[in-house]
């Protein structure tokens, strides 16, 4: 008997570290709505400090929230991406919506403000010669409140 | 007349010349299937420039801005696989080798041919692809898919693991571009 619940004790245990590392390694990404950002910019201002890359990466892979104009709306099956920028400026402001709020965007048109908030994934000064503009690129990106 | 003609001539290479189309909005994934597990990662900001005169074609990959379902695999993805803090894009530089069979004053659905040199964490490779362009109006959008073998780019799969991850990759690439004016 006492071997039965010894077993049985085990068995529970096992199946308890089998769920607990199943939802840790199936753990989607944060939901970044309810967050609060480190830092608030412009996009001119984004792009501006985008040319002093040490200095932003002080948020990389933060939380920052940044308002501007809406250059592009790419869309793709249920997914959105968004340039901010204006058109006598090549450098812009690469946003992927986070999946999970795409329809928040629904009504965003080009040309129109928007404020968003995303964790900042990279800046690039365009050292390439291809006339890219400075990048600053945001990842997994909601409406700010 | 002649100055007719030679308007018409240096007005035509001047539109020959503004030819480029530019996005910062490409989309570049990838899938490894394997036995035991499908792992899919999607950039949406891949920045690519397409020179429709020399037949130049650019791309450059930020590899942080890969987004995953699971915060795990994008966290392996990045310091055990790719090392993006050391190794933070990728980029193809190549040319368009059948530039004639392609009109891009015309809408229509176009074979491409293009070899160049592929970087993918740090290791540059000569590569040769066949895909598609697909002009219309002020749009050219370029569709390829291609395998890469991960050992070819030193990118090593950890023991633990090797079941779960393929040694064989499939990128897919599909970029609308704009026309620049």
């Amino acid at each position: 008997m006492k071997i039965i619940r010894i077993v049985l004790v085990l068995l529970l245990v096992a199946v308890a570290a089998g769920f607990i590392a199943y939802k840790f390694i199936n753990k989607s990404a944060p939901d970044l709505s309810d967050s609060t950002p480190e830092k608030v910019f412009t996009w001119t201002e984004l792009i501006d400090q985008s040319s002093d890359t040490a200095s932003l990466y002080q948020f990389k892979d933060k939380l920052i929230a940044v308002s501007g104009n809406v250059k592009k709306i790419a869309k793709d099956l249920n997914k959105i991406t968004l340039e901010l920028g204006d058109s006598n400026n090549v450098s812009s402001i690469i946003c992927q919506v986070d999946d999970r709020h795409v329809a928040d965007f629904a009504n965003v048109k080009e040309n129109s403000t928007v404020a968003i908030k995303g964790l900042l994934r990279s800046a690039e000064v365009d050292d390439s010669g291809l006339g890219l503009g400075n990048t600053v690129q945001l990842n997994y990106c909601v409406k700010s409140k | 007349m002649k100055k007719i003609i030679l308007a018409a001539l240096v007005f035509t290479g001047v539109q020959a010349g503004a030819q480029k189309y530019m996005t910062k909005t490409g989309t570049v994934d990838f899938l490894s299937k394997a036995p035991m597990e499908t792992i899919e990662g999607i950039n949406r900001a891949s920045a690519c420039l397409l020179d429709a005169k020399t037949g130049k074609v650019d791309f450059i990959i930020q590899i942080k801005s890969f987004v995953f379902k699971q915060q795990l695999l994008q966290e392996h993805f990045n310091e055990n696989y790719m090392e993006s803090d050391k190794f933070p894009k990728s980029t193809f530089a190549g040319t368009i080798t059948n530039l004639n069979a392609i009109n891009f004053a015309k809408d229509g659905e176009y074979k491409a041919d293009v070899a160049g040199k592929l970087m993918i964490h740090g290791v540059t490779k000569d590569v040769k692809q066949s895909g598609k362009i697909i002009v219309k109006g002020n749009q050219a959008s370029l569709v390829c898919a291609f395998n890469i073998l991960l050992a070819d780019y030193n990118i090593a799969i950890p023991g633990a693991v090797k079941d779960k991850i393929s040694k064989e990759v499939k990128i897919n690439v599909n970029a609308t571009l704009d026309k620049l004016k």
